[in-house]
C-alpha cells in the first residue's frame, strides 16, 4: 500500500460528486462515476490484483483496455459472479464486489508461487512432453487444483440477457478520432450507419489527450459530434458495446453492455455491407529481464490513467521506450505530480523536439539505455538502466534508480483482429515496426477496411485525413456517387511518431523475459522452441501456447513475433501472423445463450392430448422432443408397479396409447409406388390399396435410417408412417431425392404428422371398443384383417383405421384430425371401461414391444447396423429392383456373418434385470463381443428378457453368453427374438 | 455467418440453410453394374478444393427448395446460385 495521494484533486473525466462504494478482496474503498474498477484500484493505490499463470509470480494492473493481461479479477457474488472480468474494461459501480483469482489459499501467499522456483523443470512445451497417457491421470488432479483461475456459479444466473438483429449499410467500429471522422464523412449520404464503441463515452484516444479538433477540446468536439450523429434517423450509436467477432459476408456480433440495468447485456447480430475498423492500435511491451513486476505498466495507459481518470499508477516513474509515443505520457505524468525520473530510449538519437520538451520540465532523458534488471516482489521498487553499447565510450555505467512505476512502451501494433477473422491479409512495416493491412484483393472476401490507427496511421492529423476519405469511399462504393463539399476535420497538434525496435534485450541479459504474460510465456521458451524446429508461427502459438489465453495475446504477438524472427533469423514479416480467431474480447455464456435457456433452449412438442395425460398423473418425459407420458401410476404405486399393470391389462383386456407423435408422411402422386419402391428395401408396387406393409429406409451405405408401416390408401396415395424421432428426417430425405435425382417422377411429400391424432386400441378386447366408437365398420379380422388399413367418416368426423401392432396384440390405429382427439380418446374410454381399458404409457409399451422382439432403430440398431444384421436377409433377397442402399449390402463387409446380429437373450437369473448397455463378454479373449439393447422383466412371462446385438448371433441360437452386469458375470441363453407369441396368433385374431 | 441468396426467398442467413456438400454427383443408374470401388467412389470420394466449389443447398427453415452454389472455399465469396439441375455457370476466375 503506498503512502502518497494516488487520487488528483481535479481534472479527469470522472465526477466527485458521485462517490461509489466498492470491495476489492473483501476490503472497502471509494471511487468515482468514471471509474473502471482499474482505475478506482488505482487512486487507491492498490496495484497488486493477481498471480500469473504458471509461476504464481504477482501481478498488477499493466494497461487501461481491452489488451489488459494482469488484472484479472472475479465480480460479482454468489449467483451473480462474473469470472476473468478485466478490470481495466470493467466501469465502476456502486456496491461492486471484485475478487483476485489463481490465489491459493490467499493472493498474497499462494503455494502455486513455488511453481516459480521450479521453473526450470516446467520448460516450454512441458505439457505436451510430459502428459502423455498414460501418465495424465497422475497429474490431472494436481494441474486441475494448480491451474485456479476463477469458480464458475454453481447456481443459475438471475440476470436476463437478450439477442437483437440489426442491419446496416456501413457498420463504423470504433467511435475515437478516426470512427467519428467517418461515420462524419457519411453522415449525409441516406445509408445506414450503425457506429459500435466499448467505452461509455466515444472519443477513443482524445479522452485522455489534449489535442484539438476544430479548434476545440478532443473531448468536446467527440461529444458533440456523436450528438449529431445520433440525431439522424439513419445513425446508430452504440456505446459500451465491443464487436467480438467478424464472421463471412460482412456479419458481426458485438456485446453491449447495459452498466447494470436490465437486460444486463444484448448480444447484437449486425449485417453490414461494407464495415469501416477504427478500432485504433495497441501499445506493445518492451522485453526485459523481470518485466512483470507489479507497478510496470505500458506508457500510454499510465497517461490514460492520470489524464483521464485523475489517478496516479505510482508516485514516480521511470520510461522505457524504443519510440517517440512515450515521451508526451511521461510529461503528461510529470505534469499530473508524478515524479518521472527518467526516459531510457534504446536509440542513440532521441526525438529532438520531444526530448528538449522532457529536459525542460526536469526528466532525464537517457539515449541508447536500457533496463537491465528490476527489483520488488509485491511492488516494484528499483529499476536498473544502462547503456546497451558500452564500446561507445558510454561515460556511465548502470545506474540504480528507486522508482514503484516503469512505463514501457515498445511501440504500436494496429489492432486488427476483426480485419483479420473477416479474411484480410496482415503485412509487417519496416517503418512503424507493425503489422498493417496488406489490403490484398479488396472487397472479394474481406469486407473490412481498417482506417487511422488501425491501418498503422498513429497520427491524429492522419487519422482524421484518413478516416474522412475511407467514410466518402464507403458512400462511393455503396451509392456510386462520392460526396462532395466536405473537408476532414483539422487539427494542429503535432506528434510525430517514429520507433526503432530491435536495440534491446542483448543476449547477455540474465533471468526471464516475459513475453505473453497471462501463460507466463517468455522469450527463452519461444528460443527454445525455435530451436526445437518450430519455425511455423501457428505452431509456436500452440506449442508454447503463446497468445492462447483470455487476452489472446494482445500484449504478447508482436513481441513473440520478433523473437521467433530473431531466434530463427528471420524478419518479423517473414515469420507473419497467426490468424486471429473470435471473439476478439471474452463474451459471456449469458450474451451467447440470451433467452434460450431452460425451458426455452429446445422447442417442446406437445400431443394434442397433453393437458389429459398430465391430469391423468402421467409422468411426461422428453421422447425425441416430445412431452410424453411414461405411465401413469395409480396412488400408492410406485413406477415399476404401474408399468406391469398397464403392459397386463394390454395382454389380457384392453390398452389405449397416445401414438400421435408418430410421423405421419403422405407421398401423393401418379409416380407414388414407383418412388417409394425405391426407398422402401421391401415392395411397395405389389401392395393393393387398402392394405399396410411394415418397412425398413436405409441410407445409401446400407445402414438402417427409419423404419415403419406405410400404407397404400388410394391407388396414388401413400401414408408412411416413420418413427417419432425421425419424421424430420425421413422427410428431408424423401425431399432430397425427389429434387435433386429424380426430378421426373411426379410425386408431392407432405408431412401431415401434427394434424392427425393417433388413438391405439390393443388387446383382446380392443375389437369390442373399438366397435362400440364406431358402429358402422365391420372390425371382424376376415373383412378387416391385420395389416389392413380404410378411411371413412364418422359423425362427421374424418378418421384412418390401421390395424397394425407394435404389442403384440389386437390392435388398431384410430387416425382422427387433432382437434377431435380429446373427445374421441374420452368416447374409447368410456367405452373401454366395461373390458377394464388402461391408458398405456411408453414403459409399458416398451415392455410388450421387447417381448415380441420387435426393433427400435436407433435403440437396438447403431449407424453400423445393416438389414441384414436385424434379420431382414429373405425379404431382401426376394426383392429384384434397386432401392437406396441396396448397392451397399452386397458389399463383403455388409455380408459378413461376424458381424453383430440382433437376437434375443434369457438370462438364467428369471428375476434379474440386465441394464441397457451391458456387455456381453467372451471371457476366452477378454474382450467384449457384443451388448444389450433392449431389456425387461417381462410381466407376461415373468423372466427377464433381452434383445441385444451379438457377435455371429444368428448363428448361436441355444448357445450361452455371458453378460458382464454392473461387474457381475451374468449367463444368459441365446434365443430367438420374439419371446411372446412367436406365431403371432394373438396379432392376427 | 454466410448470407446465401435463396432463389425463392432472396438472401438469408447461413443458419437457415442445410449444406448438402458437393453438387453434381447423380446417382449411378445401375449401382449392381458397379465394382466395389466405383460404388465407394460415388458414395464417399469428394472434392476438396481450395477455391471454387460447387455445392448444393437447402432452405430448410424456408421454402424447402434445393439449389446449387458455386463458392469460394477461400474467401466465401457466392459467385452463382443456379438451379438444382443447372450446370455450373460460368464464371469468373
Amino acid at each position: 500500500m503506498s503512502t502518497f495521494d494516488a487520487r488528483r484533486d481535479n481534472g479527469g473525466r470522472i465526477d466527485r460528486e458521485k462517490v461509489l462504494r466498492f470491495t476489492f478482496d473483501g476490503r472497502d474503498y471509494t471511487g468515482y462515476e468514471g471509474d473502471t474498477l482499474a482505475s478506482a484500484l488505482i487512486a487507491n493505490g492498490v496495484m497488486l490484483t493477481a498471480r500469473s499463470f504458471r509461476y504464481r509470480r504477482p501481478r498488477g494492473i499493466f494497461s487501461a483496455g481491452a489488451e489488459e493481461c494482469h488484472a484479472i479479477v472475479s465480480v460479482g457474488s454468489g449467483a451473480s459472479l462474473t469470472p476473468n472480468v478485466r478490470a481495466t474494461v470493467q466501469p465502476l459501480y456502486d456496491g461492486l464486489v471484485a475478487h483476485s483469482q489463481r490465489d491459493w489459499p490467499t493472493l498474497k501467499w499462494d503455494l502455486g508461487a513455488l511453481n516459480g522456483w521450479f521453473s526450470r523443470f516446467l520448460p516450454v512445451g512441458f505439457y505436451y512432453k510430459t502428459f502423455i497417457w498414460p501418465r495424465w491421470s497422475w497429474y490431472e488432479t494436481f494441474i486441475r487444483r494448480a491451474a485456479g483461475g476463477a469458480r464458475a456459479p454453481r447456481e443459475a444466473d438471475p440476470d436476463r440477457y437478450e439477442k437483437r438483429n440489426a442491419h446496416c449499410d456501413l457498420l463504423v467500429i470504433g467511435a475515437g478520432p478516426t470512427g467519428l471522422t467517418v461515420a462524419l464523412a457519411a453522415a449525409r449520404s441516406g445509408l445506414r450507419i450503425i457506429v459500435v464503441d466499448d467505452q461509455t463515452e466515444a472519443g477513443g484516444s482524445l479522452l485522455w489527450s489534449d489535442a484539438l479538433i476544430e479548434r476545440r477540446q478532443g473531448t468536446y468536439w467527440a461529444r458533440k459530434m456523436v450528438q449529431r450523429l445520433a440525431a439522424e434517423e439513419h445513425i446508430t450509436v452504440l456505446h459500451r458495446t465491443s464487436v467480438a467477432a467478424a464472421w463471412d459476408h460482412g456479419y458481426f456480433t458485438a456485446v453491449q453492455d447495459t452498466g447494470g440495468s436490465q437486460p444486463a447485456q444484448v448480444l447484437w447480430k449486425i449485417r453490414s455491407r461494407h464495415t469501416i475498423l477504427a478500432g485504433g492500435a495497441i501499445e506493445q511491451p518492451m522485453v526485459f529481464t523481470d518485466n512483470d513486476r507489479p507497478g510496470i505498466m505500458l506508457a500510454d495507459s499510465a497517461r490514460q490513467y492520470v489524464n483521464r481518470y485523475a489517478a496516479r499508477p505510482g508516485s514516480s516513474a521511470v520510461f522505457f521506450t524504443n519510440n517517440d509515443s512515450a515521451y508526451r505520457a511521461a510529461i503528461d505524468l510529470q505534469e499530473s505530480g508524478v515524479r518521472v525520473k527518467a526516459i531510457a530510449d534504446t536509440r542513440t538519437t532521441p526525438p529532438a523536439k520531444a526530448a528538449r520538451r522532457a529536459r525542460e520540465r526536469g526528466i532525464d532523458v537517457l539515449a541508447g539505455h536500457e533496463v537491465a534488471a528490476t527489483r520488488g516482489y509485491w511492488r516494484l521498487k528499483e529499476v536498473t538502466l544502462r547503456p546497451i553499447d558500452t564500446n561507445r565510450g558510454a561515460a556511465s555505467g548502470p545506474v540504480r534508480v528507486s522508482t514503484d512505476l516503469l512505463c514501457v512502451s515498445g511501440g504500436w501494433n494496429p489492432t486488427l483482429h476483426l480485419y483479420s477473422q473477416a479474411g484480410g491479409e496482415l503485412r509487417y512495416d519496416e517503418k512503424t515496426a507493425s503489422f498493417i493491412p496488406a489490403h490484398i484483393d479488396p472487397g472479394r472476401g474481406c469486407t473490412v477496411f481498417p482506417a487511422g490507427a488501425a491501418n498503422g496511421a498513429f497520427e491524429l492529423s492522419a487519422c482524421l485525413l484518413e478516416g474522412h476519405e475511407a467514410g466518402l469511399d464507403a458512400v462511393e462504393r455503396l451509392t456510386g456517387t462520392r460526396p462532395e463539399g466536405t473537408l476532414a476535420p483539422s487539427t494542429t497538434h503535432e506528434e510525430p511518431y517514429s520507433i526503432q525496435p530491435g536495440a534491446t534485450g542483448a543476449p547477455a541479459s540474465k533471468g526471464r523475459q516475459w513475453i505473453d504474460y497471462l501463460h507466463d510465456v517468455t522469450r527463452d521458451s519461444i528460443t527454445v522452441a525455435a530451436r526445437e524446429g518450430y519455425r511455423s508461427v501457428e505452431h509456436l502459438k500452440r506449442y508454447t501456447t503463446t497468445s492462447m489465453s483470455l487476452d489472446q495475446g494482445k500484449t504478447a504477438n508482436p513481441n513473440a513475433i520478433a523473437a521467433l524472427a530473431e531466434a530463427s533469423d528471420r524478419s518479423p514479416g517473414a515469420v507473419g501472423t497467426t490468424r486471429f480467431r473470435p471473439p476478439f474480447q471474452p463474451v459471456t455464456l449469458g450474451a451467447l445463450a440470451g433467452r434460450e435457456t431452460g425451458s426455452r433452449a429446445w422447442p417442446t412438442r406437445r400431443l394434442p392430448l397433453h393437458d389429459w395425460h398430465v391430469q391423468s398423473g402421467g409422468v411426461m418425459e422428453d421422447h425425441s422432443g416430445w412431452l410424453r407420458a411414461a405411465y401413469y401410476p395409480r396412488e400408492g404405486e410406485n413406477e415399476e408397479q404401474s408399468i406391469r399393470r398397464e403392459a397386463l391389462a394390454a395382454r389380457n383386456a384392453a390398452a389405449l396409447f397416445d401414438s400421435s407423435s408418430l410421423g405421419k408422411i403422405e407421398v401423393r402422386g401418379p409416380d407414388a409406388a414407383r418412388f417409394l419402391n425405391r426407398i422402401y428395401i421391401n415392395n411397395v408396387e405389389t401392395l393393393k390399396t387398402g392394405r399396410v406393409r411394415y418397412g425398413m429406409m436405409l441410407d445409401e451405405n446400407g445402414v438402417i435410417v427409419d423404419d415403419g408401416v406405410f400404407a397404400r390408401l388410394e391407388d396414388d396415395l401413400f401414408l408412411v408412417s416413420a418413427s417419432s424421432a425421425g419424421t424430420a428426417d425421413v422427410v428431408i430425405a424423401l425431399e432430397e431425392w425427389l429434387q435433386t435425382e429424380w426430378t421426373d417422377l411426379d410425386v408431392l411429400v407432405h408431412n401431415a404428422t401434427t394434424q392427425w391424432a393417433t388413438l391405439t386400441v390393443s388387446g383382446p378386447c380392443a375389437r369390442k371398443v373399438l366397435s362400440s366408437v364406431l358402429p358402422n365398420e365391420d372390425l371382424s379380422a376376415e373383412t378387416f384383417p391385420h395389416m389392413s388399413v380404410r378411411t371413412g367418416v364418422h359423425e362427421n368426423m374424418a378418421y384412418r383405421l390401421m390395424r397394425v401392432s407394435f404389442t403384440g396384440e389386437t390392435s388398431f390405429e384410430l387416425g382422427v384430425p387433432a382437434g377431435d382427439a380429446r373427445s374421441t380418446w374420452q368416447r374409447l374410454l368410456d367405452a373401454g371401461a366395461a373390458f377394464g381399458i388402461t391408458p398405456l404409457g411408453m414403459e409399458a409399451l416398451d415392455v410388450l414391444r421387447t417381448e415380441k422382439g420387435y426393433l427400435e432403430v436407433g435403440v437396438d440398431t447403431d449407424i453400423s447396423t445393416n438389414p441384414l444384421d436385424v434379420g431382414w436377409a429373405v425379404p431382401i433377397s426376394k426383392k429384384q429392383a434397386d432401392f437406396i442402399g441396396k448397392r451397399s449390402l452386397e458389399r463383403k463387409n455388409d455380408l459378413r456373418t461376424d458381424r453383430l446380429q440382433l437376437v434375443g437373450l434369457e438370462p438364467r437369473d428369471r428375476n434379474g434385470f440386465v441394464p441397457v448397455g451391458s456387455q456381453i463378454v467372451d471371457t476366452q479373449r477378454a474382450q467384449a463381443e457384443g451388448h444389450v439393447t433392449s431389456s425387461c422383466i417381462s410381466p407376461t412371462l415373468e423372466r427377464s428378457i433381452c434383445m441385444a446385438m451379438l457377435k455371429s448371433g444368428h448363428a448361436r441360437l441355444g448357445e450361452e453368453v455371458i453378460i458382464d452386469v454392473e461387474g457381475r458375470q451374468a449367463a444368459a441363453k441365446v434365443v430367438p427374438l420374439t419371446f411372446f407369441d412367436p406365431e403371432g396368433v394373438r396379432l392376427n385374431a | 455467418m454466410m448470407l446465401i441468396h435463396c432463389p425463392c426467398c432472396g438472401p438469408r442467413n447461413q443458419e437457415e440453410f442445410l449444406c448438402g456438400g458437393q453438387a453434381h454427383i447423380n446417382r449411378p443408374e445401375n449401382p449392381e453394374l458397379l465394382s466395389d470401388r466405383d460404388w465407394a467412389h460415388y458414395q464417399f470420394v469428394r472434392e476438396n478444393p481450395k477455391g471454387l466449389h460447387a455445392e448444393r443447398w437447402m432452405h430448410l427453415y424456408g421454402c424447402g427448395q434445393w439449389f446449387n452454389v458455386l463458392r469460394d472455399t477461400r474467401t466465401h465469396e457466392i459467385q452463382a446460385v443456379y438451379g438444382i439441375t443447372e450446370d455450373a455457370p460460368g464464371v469468373n476466375p
